[in-house]
């Protein structure tokens, strides 16, 4: 009875979290005049393409400057080149932290975790200056770059590294490793999990950035999808189907995405929520 | 590890250490860096911008309209969660799809549903119950609550996550001694369940607030700030000083002084989440 009244409540909230996403999907085929009216119905009365038609650039009504494929190419260049670089980086760095002691690595240490909690409206108008000193203005590689190094990664890997007792690294040190195939062949395999929770995590908040995007890039045809949307939803404020259609192309992939990796996503999310 | 270090620093320290600089010089686009001491210090504090006050107050509603609600309902959600067995995947995926979601998406979405004509969904329903058609996200009273509303439902999915895990955390034998006290229900989610939960409500309340500080993305969309600045935010006023009207230092010094205010609410979250007791 209890159980019936809980599983009852949570199909409900559930209900109500992913309903939007329903409505999104389901009004994004139906036609403008049927969006617009006042009743709210449920599935389209007539399903057409004509929207998606658009926006892919194969229907009659051509969107200057909007090529949605292109878009995700952007997206797909710019949070997969984060993702992997920081994720090395971090990796390699947190080890450093945790296994060699140098002169000042406590305040360096200290001085990165500082870091870590300033927030980025802090810090995006020094960065968005520095990349203009570059010339790197309106780049990927200027999205790309701040993104490398995350402190948070930095700690996480060198908690992890630390729990590896030092016998193994002596070990390894004793049969003539270098510090790179210790690197590969020690801490990477034990911080697989950790590294791959974190990679997650590190390419979805890179593909769903609008901030950084916004201040740095100028040219349409480097725009990111969050950004693309955007300046999309501005242009065609009236075409309801486009923008649903719009938003749907935008949202449907990194669902299905977080379907096939959500428990390593959750358990990653957990993990760095706890271990603070 | 020499040019590692000297790239980090250039995208952790260095940028903070500059923005300290600007925010002491007069910087436009065009013109050079003039020093200008405390001056946009002042300018924000002294009161004679007035949106700088009006958005630090908005934020702080964002704030507080969207961290209590979202954290009350996230641990409800998490109890009922823990108890569902089998289907506890299930669920948990459905309050997460709107944190995997891009805000952009989100708040196009959202706009549907606060239309003020008849056809917005929020209006169906008020029709519903014969109240006539708000203006939702036009109408200055309505339009910060109708954002963090949204938010409420975009975050809440995260919280629950970490609320779940803290709660799994906690073991059995403690509710058992507690039936065994003849403590009902209720006496054990709040003598029991919230004690043990502290860490993790610590948590989720102080990143969950550093974040809604910073909201910027939902107002930038949906509102542009207004109507008649009741959205414009702190990030969004600094957004427009620096990038509409190429005021980067007084931009910066705004962000400094956000950086004070999250600083502060920091310290006084822990010290009222701070448990006296031990299990």
């Amino acid at each position: 009875m209890r159980k019936t009244v809980t599983l009852t409540v949570l199909a409900l909230a559930s209900l109500l979290m992913t309903a939007p996403f329903a409505w999104m999907l389901l009004s994004s085929f139906k036609s403008n005049a049927e969006i617009q009216r006042a009743e709210l119905t449920v599935l389209p009365e007539h399903w057409t393409l004509e929207h998606y038609r658009t926006i892919l650039g194969v229907g009659e009504t051509q969107l200057a400057g909007y090529n949605f494929t292109r878009f995700y190419g952007n997206s797909l260049k710019v949070a997969l080149a984060v993702t992997l670089l920081s994720t090395m980086a971090n990796a390699f760095i947190g080890y450093v932290f945790a296994k060699f002691r140098f002169a000042g690595r406590r305040i360096i240490f200290s001085v990165l975790l500082a870091t870590m909690m300033v927030p980025f409206p802090v810090t995006m108008i020094p960065t968005f200056l520095i990349m203009g000193r570059l010339h790197l203005l309106d780049t990927h590689l200027a999205l790309i770059l701040p993104g490398v190094i995350g402190a948070y990664g930095v700690f996480l890997i060198r908690q992890f590294v630390n729990a590896i007792p030092d016998d193994l690294f002596a070990a390894a040190g004793i049969d003539g490793c270098s510090e790179l195939r210790i690197f590969t062949t020690i801490v990477v395999p034990s911080c697989k999990p950790v590294m791959f929770a974190t990679a997650l995590f590190t390419f979805l908040t890179t593909w769903n950035d609008m901030l950084w995007p916004l201040i740095l890039l100028q040219s349409q045809e480097k725009y990111t999808l969050p950004l693309a949307l955007m300046a999309f939803g501005n242009q065609y404020t009236q075409n309801n189907g486009l923008i649903l259609a719009a938003s749907t192309i935008t949202v449907v992939p990194v669902i299905i995405l977080f379907l096939f990796v959500q428990r390593q996503l959750i358990e990653g999310i957990t993990v760095t929520g706890m271990k603070n | 590890m020499g040019p590692l270090m000297v790239f980090m620093g250039m995208f952790s320290l260095l940028p903070i250490l500059y923005a300290l600089y600007i925010s002491l010089h007069g910087w436009g686009f065009a013109e050079g860096p003039e020093f200008v001491g405390i001056g946009n210090y002042q300018r924000a504090l002294s009161g004679t911008d007035p949106l700088f006050y009006k958005s630090l107050w908005n934020t702080l509603k964002f704030v507080l309209l969207t961290i209590p609600a979202t954290n009350a309902l996230a641990i409800v959600v998490a109890k009922l969660i823990t108890k569902s067995g089998r289907w506890e995947p299930l669920f948990r995926t459905a309050f997460f799809l709107p944190v995997v979601t891009n805000i952009v998406a989100v708040c196009l979405l959202w706009e549907f549903f606060y239309r003020g004509d008849g056809s917005g969904l929020f209006n169906g329903i008020l029709a519903l119950v014969g109240v006539p058609n708000q203006l939702w996200l036009r109408d200055a009273n309505l339009a910060m609550p109708s954002i963090a509303l949204m938010q409420v439902w975009n975050g809440l999915g995260f919280s629950v996550i970490l609320y779940t895990a803290g709660l799994k955390n906690i073991p059995r034998t403690y509710y058992d001694a507690a039936k065994v006290d003849g403590a009902e229900a209720m006496g054990r989610f709040f003598y029991v369940t919230v004690p043990l939960l502290m860490p993790t409500i610590t948590f989720c309340i102080v990143t969950g607030t550093i974040g809604a500080f910073q909201v910027f993305g939902q107002v930038l969309i949906m509102t542009s700030g207004g109507p008649l600045n009741a959205t414009r935010t702190i990030v969004y006023h600094l957004y427009t000083a620096a990038f509409d009207y190429f005021n980067m230092g007084y931009a910066c010094a705004m962000a400094f002084i956000l950086l004070a205010v999250i600083g502060l609410f920091t310290v006084i979250l822990f010290r009222l989440t701070r448990t006296e007791w031990e299990y």
